[in-house]
């Protein structure tokens, strides 16, 4: 399995190939594109490479290096007007040898493959392939590798890569992972605020946190004291999703039995669970164990926004993990292995609530 | 005059004196595959639309492959099932694994392309936010229906009929659909949906536990509300799914190529 690495500075390139990064993924938003919402963190200029001269600096670093970079493209909202815009970008990116663009949107694809035939295209995951009917549809269309839908189960994913053919087959085992389909979501990433961005000191959280048992991490969620240090924290954010708002929960007009309350309290509760343990790193690196007896070809990390120390980080930790898939054939040493791993790298053991996929969630409670 | 389809869950509404006026009915489940209705349930409503001279819609979610043979069976026996007035039983799909599988399998079922597979910017924020860009991207909020590249490839597919949401920066103009019906959901209009169900009840409290659908428990309750300060109107909770409601209907929806809209008496799920 290869393992690919998001990078957003040229700078990145090399200490990510030293940590075991096999491919690379970026997104790019030139000055000379009229139109700049062309993937889906299109906004934020930490995630992006800001000029064509960056890119092929990083490119050719790269292929020095044998290893490969994409480019994303997937916005599921690209319109025709923009394909002009989006055409000469393409042109040079083929230019300056990117080696395969990721997309999502299926006029955009269908734009592509006629005009550019021979370009390799991967899906994103905003595609929502979600079962092996959907995998022949885009196999038809002409993709060359697909990235599943991270809500998946491992039993789905398995379904799936049993009959992948030809296609490659991406899952992601690391880091953010949207709380709703994202393939469906209506929630946009827009800005909605020109505030400057405050950032969260996720390591440092996570290891206060991994001091304490979980039901109190749980406890000290629905303190109103620490709700409105959140809330803070949201309303400093310029890129505000709409699900990541600090909502508070009512009862529809006419509603007020006791059975509604109660749903109410509980709903209000599990929303600020999911709302501050979304915030923290998700992991399925227990689950590179099954991928490889399912035949995935890649293992995806998510994070084109972070630091490059925790990119380094990111990629050290699952290169370590794969590694290990040598040196064992038992799933539950290997699981062992992952959470030593994983406290090695990031300096605090691993969280029931952090797990990646819902097998991974019952196998750890 | 745009034909007028009920969005229904509740087959007594079929037959309900509001309900007189729709020519069709709209039957099943968009956004959860553990909702995907029993046969049972589709042949007595399909009866009662026989028998009250109405046309039959079937609503299908995003599925995985579980919800495929869930649905696989169903279309085989919805195929089997003698038509009505020689019109064909349309299906709305809201997963591109679906509309393969009509093409594949199901000829004779009609495959419309559901509001999920329309990708439309929802979020109510979208009055009045902020261009990250500067002034060039704005303009294209509106848009962002079903691109022309996209509708060619679902002709191909055999899909003539595509289904969008009632969104409060209304419908752009370029949105003119060259022969394609059109159809329009009202007052609900779809925000987003999760494999997590919020309704579920657990007695530990964590986050796992709204993974799994347990006992339909969406179905025991009305939705709730979500608030706030950011959000200019009220999010409507149900099951895995958001919802915001608007009853500002379109002007002029045939300019568009609207020839249906489809009324949801309840929040949809």
């Amino acid at each position: 399995m290869h393992i690919l690495a998001p990078v957003s500075r040229y700078q990145d390139i090399l200490p990510l190939i030293d940590a075991g990064a096999d491919e690379f993924y970026c997104g790019i938003i030139p000055e000379q594109v009229v139109y700049k919402d062309i993937n889906c963190h299109a906004g934020d200029t930490a995630s992006n490479f800001s000029s064509y001269n960056e890119l092929q600096k990083s490119i050719d670093v790269a292929h020095a290096h044998r290893k490969k970079l994409f480019v994303t493209l997937n916005m599921p909202f690209i319109i025709p007007e923009q394909y002009r815009d989006i055409d000469s970008l393409l042109g040079t990116i083929i230019k300056i040898q990117t080696d395969a663009i990721i997309v999502s949107d299926i006029g955009f694809l269908n734009y592509v493959k006629a005009r550019y035939p021979g370009l390799e295209t991967h899906l994103s995951v905003v595609a929502g392939a979600t079962n092996t009917y959907a995998i022949d549809f885009f196999r038809e269309m002409g993709v060359q590798r697909i990235v599943l839908p991270d809500h998946l189960s491992l039993e789905e994913i398995e379904q799936i890569s049993a009959r992948k053919q030809n296609l490659a087959i991406e899952i992601f085992v690391l880091n953010n992972k949207c709380f709703n389909w994202e393939c469906v979501c209506g929630f946009h990433h827009w800005p909605v605020s020109d505030k400057p961005r405050i950032p969260l000191p996720v390591d440092f959280l996570q290891k206060t946190f991994s001091l304490l048992p979980a039901h109190m991490v749980e406890k000290l969620f629905n303190l109103s004291f620490i709700q409105n240090l959140f809330e803070i924290f949201l309303q400093s954010q310029k890129h505000l999703q709409g699900c990541k708002l600090n909502y508070t929960v009512s009862l529809s007009p006419g509603i007020s039995d006791q059975t509604h309350l109660l749903q109410q309290r509980r709903i209000q509760q599990l929303l600020r669970a999911a709302h501050s343990w979304r915030r923290m790193n998700q992991c399925g690196a227990c689950s590179l164990f099954m991928a490889k007896t399912y035949g995935i070809d890649v293992i995806k990390l998510d994070g084109r926004y972070l630091p490059l120390e925790r990119k380094v980080k990111d990629v050290s930790f699952i290169r370590r993990c794969h590694d290990a898939l040598d040196c064992t054939a038992d799933k539950n040493e290997f699981s062992r292995i992952c959470k030593e791993e994983f406290k090695n790298i990031y300096g605090y053991p691993c969280r029931t609530q952090q797990c990646y996929y819902p097998e991974l969630f019952q196998n750890h409670a | 005059m745009p034909e007028k389809a009920l969005y229904t869950k509740n087959i007594c509404s079929i037959t309900d004196k509001a309900a007189d006026g729709f020519t069709r009915i709209y039957f099943g489940n968009e956004f959860c595959e553990h909702l995907i209705p029993s046969w049972e349930i589709i042949k007595e409503v399909l009866d009662t639309c026989h028998g009250s001279q109405r046309a039959f819609t079937l609503v299908t979610p995003m599925v995985t492959d579980k919800g495929i043979s869930t649905l696989y069976s169903l279309f085989e026996r919805l195929s089997d099932t003698p038509l009505m007035a020689g019109a064909l039983y349309e299906v709305v799909a809201n997963d591109i694994g679906v509309i393969q599988l009509l093409n594949q399998k199901f000829p004779s079922l009609q495959p419309i392309a559901g509001r999920l597979l329309s990708k439309q910017r929802r979020d109510p924020r979208i009055i009045g936010c902020v261009d990250p860009f500067g002034k060039n991207d704005l303009p294209l909020l509106g848009h962002s229906q079903f691109s022309p590249l996209f509708i060619e490839y679902l002709h191909k597919k055999n899909v003539h009929r595509v289904e969008i949401d009632n969104l409060l920066q209304g419908i752009n103009d370029t949105f003119i659909p060259e022969k394609l019906d059109v159809s329009l959901y009202f007052p609900y209009t779809y925000l987003t949906t999760s494999r997590m169900c919020f309704f579920n009840q657990s007695s530990t409290l964590v986050l796992k536990d709204a993974i799994f659908c347990r006992n339909h428990e969406c179905q025991k309750y009305r939705h709730f509300e979500l608030h706030h300060v950011r959000m200019p109107m009220p999010i409507l909770l149900k099951g895995n799914t958001q919802f915001f409601e608007n009853r500002v209907f379109p002007d002029d929806v045939q300019k568009w190529g609207i020839n249906r809209i489809i009324y949801e008496k309840d929040i949809p799920l």
